[in-house]
């Protein structure tokens, strides 16, 4: 909160400076070639689903045509040895399912076509499942009327392999016996995971500061316990491909608008081959804690 | 090795027991006393020479009964004296200025191009400085440099340095010897170095002497005027933006002399009372940046000499809002403060004192203090027949870095073919990469004080070095030199050895070739968000993890003199960076800084080219016209993929020309045209569509709900803006109203054609509702005139 003060300040100065000096605008060739629309991928894969894929085209950026979904594609999953282990069949709106879930610890390349579109196919695996071994809620603060709540989250990190994860936070009302989910804002002061202390949606950290031992991480979000009946806490253990994605691709929404006028655009993690997008694997573990 | 080699050398020349006596003294302009730097001294009988230091002193050791020296200075009449070799002499010299400019005739001996070991440097005049016309009238040492080969300016209108394809940070600026951190005004727009107060500028891009130390790319030696010793002067100036002043003269005549110069932009002042009447007295708010340049020297006797310097510069923005209003019987008062500011404070004392005629020493203590600041506060006030009721706010975020420091350098002439410098310095840094005090309360109570953010981290750093510039035969000259540093910081201690070589191989009388290699260490890093130079920029020290930055650079080149009035030269470069630190993709200086060596990559840089530039320093038309042909490249592990992408001022092509023509004593005028292939910039090639979010995905069920567009960028700094030119033209009136006073007009266009030169690009759509490549072009046509006065 404090640092988004700053930032206003700091535009203020740029907003008067760019009054101070006459500017002056104009249109421009763009000298890229035009490229032709490729296949976008969106796939996160975790083992308490099945395989859902969306397919989408991409366009040149001075295209401003709809980024419309590819309901004819071909999606097939392969397993690690090559042998196809499923064809997924066109749901809605772009989506594709399977009937079968991923496991933990396999590898599967997708392979996509469709009429039109260069093929594009990617590989990647479901980490193992990394459970969350404790939470404690150990108290609130309150910063001027600000009331949140520490939640101090455990878990055992396997030893010898980079693990990658994410952190969130779920809210839930039952409301007339229904469950209303609500994704919330979180905030770590913990420094090994080299965030800034501000709020937002998910906390990505990997273990390169804790291979192998059992870390604890402090994470701070809005109290709401008059409001909510019960928060989750989902630990995902990410592959590296999925982490890369998942953290640049915060990195690319929270750059977006006049916050960050300086800072270098963000280039989004991609996995496809010939195309965009991400087929990633993820393997979450949930907690519940009750008020 | 090389070490061994040096003091070899030195010990052998200690020892010469052939009969010689040693000739010393000070160089100076004859009217003001002010040293000349780079007065060549030379023997007419042994055919030896030597030139002066940057104190204005020389030495030089002959043999033989007697000698005829003739010194020497562009634009200053040769001088002949004859000495009688029986002792040791000392003779200090007063030159006169030429004002018959095309009758100088340079002789053979002068300081020419192909005579120096030296490579990669170049010389400023600051009468080009002044004669060149410039952004809104406002004189600039650093725009001028910028149009010297192998020089880089950033952006439209700024006066940021890039030395070969290096960053801004890597730049050794030296004031009087003191390293100046953020040499820039107004984001940039005008460097921190009044005109006025400068004596000497001089730009080494590579084969750096192992005296210099500290930084990759380049030094920016700037000496400040130290005073006339003879009479009173001032001279001043009234332009656009700013006004200026500068006052010089003897103290105590020929012994103690002051220089003062002071600089302020009043924009801010002109606009207050049109802002008053615009916010009903309620507030007001500008913008502003002033220098103050203070200097005395103090003769004891020839032998020694105290010189006291001082520089002070800040720049602020500023708003203040009042308000007051009566409502339901309560009075409310508000009042809030905001400010931006930062600014340089340097000090020095220095101290020659000339041991033996052979041994000249320096001895310096420095301060330089960098302060970046951002406060607002706020109060309020509600009075009403229950009482008084009040509550307050405050912020601040301060982020700086301060140096003090120490140093000895020795000059040591024991012979006319060896010319030796040796000195050791410490320096005790405080870095405060970034503070935040909160303050609030409520009726006159403190309720609230935190401070958080990085703390201060302190580091030692020590250096020492050995130097020889020597001949051997009369074609060869070389200099060797050996620079040790060392840097100390959290436990962790970085040494660094940094062998320097340059050389020069004189073909015939008026060309050589000459080569270099240089091992550079910079115990610094700048985190900028954009490489552009602004205030927010923290200088940070190498960490366990960070390490410092590395250089090394070789170069090759060919210097010749062309018919007495041409310097002509072309040099080839390569160079390698290590250690180049950028900031994630996403953290910026918002933020937490304490943990900003987990918020930047470590990566290295590849630098290459070729400088061609054709110089004539005499004669009514004078100038230069540069030409740079430049690659300059960055790898990164974990930037664009990993794969090695364009640094944002790699420029394929770069040409600086700046010329003067002097018509008569009242009028001069000055043209500078520049031309740059266009900066290299980040910019999206396609769209697609991405969720946001690997967890939506599993909420969502994979529905369209979520999707956010995505621009794909194939590269960092992968596209290239339009290609930059500009013309700026201005003239100089002068006219000598009395004998004592003389007064200029300026008038200066800059952009004379009215280039719209690209500045920053991005995606709009236009009315039709298509994307469109966009550009922002800042300076059109800008007109400038100044009024300028010397006594």
């Amino acid at each position: 909160m404090k640092n988004k003060k700053i930032k206003y300040q700091y535009l203020i100065v740029l907003i008067s400076l760019s009054h101070f000096f006459t500017s002056c605008e104009k249109y421009l060739e763009f000298d890229e070639e035009i490229k032709e629309p490729k296949i976008v991928v969106n796939s996160i894969i975790h083992p308490d689903s099945v395989f859902k894929v969306h397919l989408s085209r991409s366009l040149s950026v001075i295209d401003n045509g709809d980024l419309t979904s590819i309901e004819n594609g071909t999606v097939e999953i392969y397993n690690e040895n090559g042998a196809l282990i499923e064809t997924l069949t066109h749901n809605q709106y772009g989506e594709y399912r399977g009937n079968l879930n991923p496991s933990e610890g396999q590898t599967y390349q997708l392979k996509v076509s469709a009429i039109g579109y260069e093929s594009v196919s990617a590989i990647d695996y479901i980490p193992s499942l990394v459970n969350i071994s404790n939470v404690d809620t150990t108290g609130v603060e309150n910063i001027d009327g600000f009331k949140e709540l520490k939640l101090e989250v455990s878990f055992q990190d396997p030893q010898n392999i980079q693990n990658y994860y994410q952190i969130e936070i779920i809210r839930t009302q039952i409301v007339n016996g229904d469950l209303f989910e609500n994704p919330t804002f979180i905030r770590s002061d913990d420094l090994s995971t080299g965030n800034d202390p501000e709020y937002y949606k998910y906390i990505y950290f990997d273990d390169i500061l804790f291979d192998g031992n059992l870390k604890t991480i402090t994470i701070f979000t809005e109290d709401t316990r008059e409001f909510d009946n019960f928060i989750e806490i989902r630990l995902s253990s990410l592959s590296e491909s999925a982490y890369k994605y998942s953290k640049s691709y915060q990195a690319y929404s929270n750059n977006i608008g006049l916050g960050n006028v300086f800072a270098q655009p963000i280039q989004v993690h991609n996995n496809i081959e010939n195309g965009f997008g991400i087929f990633g694997g993820v393997n979450i573990s949930r907690k519940k804690v009750t008020f | 090795m090389l070490l061994r080699i040096l003091l070899l050398n030195t010990l052998f020349l200690t020892n010469l027991s052939i009969a010689q006596h040693t000739i010393s003294g000070y160089v100076s302009e004859i009217n003001s006393g002010e040293p000349l730097i780079g007065a060549t001294i030379f023997d007419e009988a042994s055919l030896k020479g030597t030139t002066t230091n940057v104190y204005g002193f020389y030495s030089i050791t002959l043999t033989g009964d007697s000698a005829t020296l003739r010194f020497s200075y562009v634009g200053y009449s040769n001088q002949r004296f004859s000495v009688d070799l029986s002792k040791n002499i000392s003779l200090n010299i007063e030159m006169i200025a030429d004002n018959e400019l095309e009758e100088v005739v340079v002789t053979g001996e002068s300081n020419k191009i192909q005579e120096n070991s030296q490579m990669s440097t170049n010389d400023i005049s600051m009468e080009k400085v002044k004669s060149l016309p410039v952004l809104l009238g406002e004189k600039d040492v650093l725009k001028t440099i910028q149009l010297l080969p192998g020089v880089q300016s950033g952006s439209e209108g700024a006066s940021g340095i890039y030395v070969r394809g290096g960053g801004p940070d890597q730049n050794l600026i030296l004031l009087d010897g003191v390293p100046v951190y953020n040499a820039s005004h107004l984001f940039g727009f005008f460097s921190v170095f009044n005109a006025d107060a400068i004596n000497s500028v001089q730009l080494i891009k590579g084969g750096f002497p192992a005296h210099y130390g500290g930084r990759l790319s380049s030094v920016i030696d700037i000496r400040m005027k130290e005073g006339n010793m003879k009479e009173f002067h001032g001279e001043g100036s009234v332009g656009l933006i700013s006004a200026k002043m500068m006052f010089e003269g003897p103290i105590i005549k020929d012994k103690t002399s002051f220089a003062i110069s002071a600089r302020r932009t009043y924009i801010d002042l002109l606009s207050r009372p049109f802002i008053n009447q615009a916010s009903d007295n309620t507030g007001f708010g500008g913008y502003y940046f002033y220098d103050v340049n203070l200097k005395v020297n103090h003769k004891f006797s020839d032998k020694s000499r105290l010189y006291a310097s001082a520089y002070l510069g800040n720049d602020k923005f500023y708003a203040r809002l009042k308000d007051r209003f009566v409502s339901n019987g309560v009075t409310e008062e508000f009042e809030s403060d905001n400010s931006i500011n930062w600014g340089n404070t340097i000090a020095a004392l220095r101290w020659n004192y000339l041991i033996t005629p052979k041994l000249f020493s320096n001895t310096t203590i420095t301060y330089s203090k960098y302060n970046f600041n951002v406060g607002f506060s706020q109060e309020n006030t509600s009075t009403s027949s229950t009482g008084v009721e009040s509550d307050f706010f405050s912020f601040d975020y301060l982020s700086g870095i301060r140096d003090y420091s120490a140093k000895i350098d020795f000059d040591y002439n024991p012979h006319p073919d060896h010319f030796v410098k040796f000195g050791t310095g410490y320096t005790f840094h405080t870095f405060t990469p970034g503070v935040n005090t909160f303050r609030a309360g409520f009726n006159g109570g403190n309720e609230l004080d935190t401070t958080f953010g990085s703390s201060t981290t302190l580091a030692h750093e020590f250096w020492t070095y050995i130097e020889d510039d020597f001949k051997i035969g009369s074609r060869t000259k070389i200099n060797l030199g050996m620079h040790i540093s060392g840097f100390s910081v959290d436990n962790v201690f970085y040494p660094s050895f940094q062998p320097r070589f340059s050389g020069r191989f004189l073909l015939n009388e008026n060309s050589s070739i000459k080569t270099s290699y240089a091992h550079m260490a910079q115990f610094l890093h700048l985190l900028t968000n954009a490489g552009i130079g602004l205030p927010t920029d923290l200088w940070v020290p190498p960490t366990a993890n960070i390490k410092p930055q590395y250089s090394h650079q070789v170069a090759l080149g060919y210097a010749q003199t062309i018919g007495n009035k041409f310097e002509f030269s072309v040099e080839g470069y390569y160079k390698t960076l290590e250690n180049l630190i950028e900031y994630k993709d996403g953290a910026s200086f918002f933020g937490n800084n304490e943990v900003w060596d987990q918020k930047v990559e470590v990566g290295n840089g590849l630098a290459y080219g070729a400088e061609f530039l054709i110089e004539k320093k005499i004669g009514k038309t004078s100038g230069w016209i540069g030409y740079t042909l430049s690659w300059s490249n960055r790898t990164f592990e974990n930037l664009n993929f990993g794969e090695t992408f364009p640094y944002r001022y790699d420029r394929r092509h770069d040409i600086g020309a700046a010329l003067t023509h002097k018509f008569n004593e009242r009028v001069d005028i000055g043209i500078v045209w520049v031309y740059g292939t266009g900066n290299a910039v980040t910019l999206g090639t396609e769209r697609y569509l991405s969720y946001s979010g690997a967890q939506d995905m599993v909420m969502f069920g994979n529905s369209n709900f979520g999707f956010q567009e995505i621009e794909h960028i194939a590269s960092r700094n992968g596209y290239r803006m339009p290609s930059y030119h500009r013309l700026d033209i201005g003239v100089n009136l002068h006219k000598q109203v009395s004998q004592k006073f003389e007064r200029t007009w300026s008038f200066g266009v800059y952009n004379i054609y009215n280039r719209q030169n690209p500045f920053f690009l991005y995606f709009s759509r236009d009315d039709s509702g298509n994307n469109r490549l966009t550009q922002i072009s800042l300076f059109p046509l800008i007109p400038s005139f100044s009024y300028s006065f010397k006594f």
